[in-house]
């Protein structure tokens, strides 16, 4: 009776343990996706502020004839990496985003709940089969998620540089105007504030991906063991109470 | 047997988890899991031809529960998760 008791204990306990540790991975998921938000925002916010001073004539574009483009090459080049750092942060949004709103879902199975005796929660299965399920979509033979995550943290570093190299060429534009300087340098703090975050959280979110990948295996494993049990043998997994 | 889109071990290790805190029905299992009527009966027959989940009469309505068995198989699937994570 003791033993059983004992088994429940522990059966509770890891569930507890997991439950922490899931609530702590999908913090770190949201954190980052708020974020990337956050900065996506920001940069839309940027764009708005050039189109302005453009309009209002404090910034130009440099039109070069002689190549008939519209603004001279750097000004092409920077508004194309913007644009590109856009777009990857909106594939980013709605790949963390895709993540949390299923991770969120299991574990609110937890909540409303009442304990029983024999276990806490309904949710944890749900909430690692939701990473699997990431994995499986993301893992083809060429592009596995690992190197997807690595691209973004690719971006995810870049970008800070290039903010600070776009405002190092827009703060003198607005010197004529007080309030614009002030947006500016809100703007230029802020994104760079959040570039830190997102970094950080990049690097975090690497790590716990590099974590999973070599989990999946083991659990397959597992199932690989419940196929082999027959329904006779009774203590199956501990390798130490075998002869 | 025949699993599709989901994987054995995300179908068994769920359904040993919902049928851990309660007697659950088939309606039930189908509805939690999202799985086909034959892929939750296939699984379920697996699962008790292992002694994991035990099929009971509650006033003429078959349920299912997991066993300590189950319960154990389910366990040991937390500790595998649980060491991962633990692993510096």
């Amino acid at each position: 009776m003791e033993k059983i008791e004992n088994e429940k204990n522990g059966l509770i306990q890891s569930q507890k343990s997991l439950y922490t540790k899931f609530k702590r991975i999908n913090q770190l998921f949201k954190i980052h996706f708020f974020s990337l938000i956050l900065f996506f925002l920001l940069a839309i916010g940027f764009i708005i502020l050039w189109t302005y001073l453009l309009v209002i004539g404090q910034a130009t574009t440099g039109l070069s004839q002689r190549y008939g483009l519209f603004g001279n090459v750097v000004t092409i080049i920077m508004t194309t990496i913007l644009f590109i750092l856009i777009i990857q942060l909106g594939i980013q949004i709605i790949f963390y985003g895709l993540f949390i709103i299923r991770g969120n879902r299991s574990l609110k199975q937890v909540k409303g709940e009442k304990r029983t005796d024999t276990a806490l929660y309904d949710g944890i299965v749900p909430f690692i089969t939701n990473f699997y399920a990431f994995f499986n979509r993301f893992s083809k033979e060429k592009t596995t998620l690992i190197k997807l995550v690595h691209t973004f943290l690719f971006f995810n570093f870049i970008s800070g540089f290039y903010v600070v190299f776009l405002f190092t060429r827009f703060l003198d534009v607005g010197n004529g105007n007080f309030i614009i300087n002030i947006y500016m340098i809100i703007l230029f703090l802020s994104m760079l504030a959040f570039w830190l975050m997102n970094l950080i959280t990049s690097i975090k979110i690497r790590n716990e991906i590099v974590k999973w990948e070599k989990l999946f295996p083991k659990l397959e494993e597992w199932a690989q063991e419940l196929e082999q049990f027959s329904s006779e043998n009774s203590i199956f997994f501990d390798k130490e109470e075998s002869p | 047997m025949s699993f599709s889109r989901r994987n054995k071990f995300e179908i068994w290790s769920e359904v040993l988890e919902l049928c851990l805190r309660a007697k659950r029905t088939q309606t039930w299992l189908l509805r939690k899991t999202r799985l086909k009527t034959s892929m939750i009966r296939e699984t379920l027959q697996f699962l008790i031809s292992r002694n994991l989940i035990e099929q009971l009469n509650d006033d003429d309505i078959i349920k299912y529960h997991t066993t300590d068995r189950g319960e154990e198989a389910l366990k040991r699937f937390y500790t595998l998760v649980n060491d991962y994570f633990n692993l510096k």
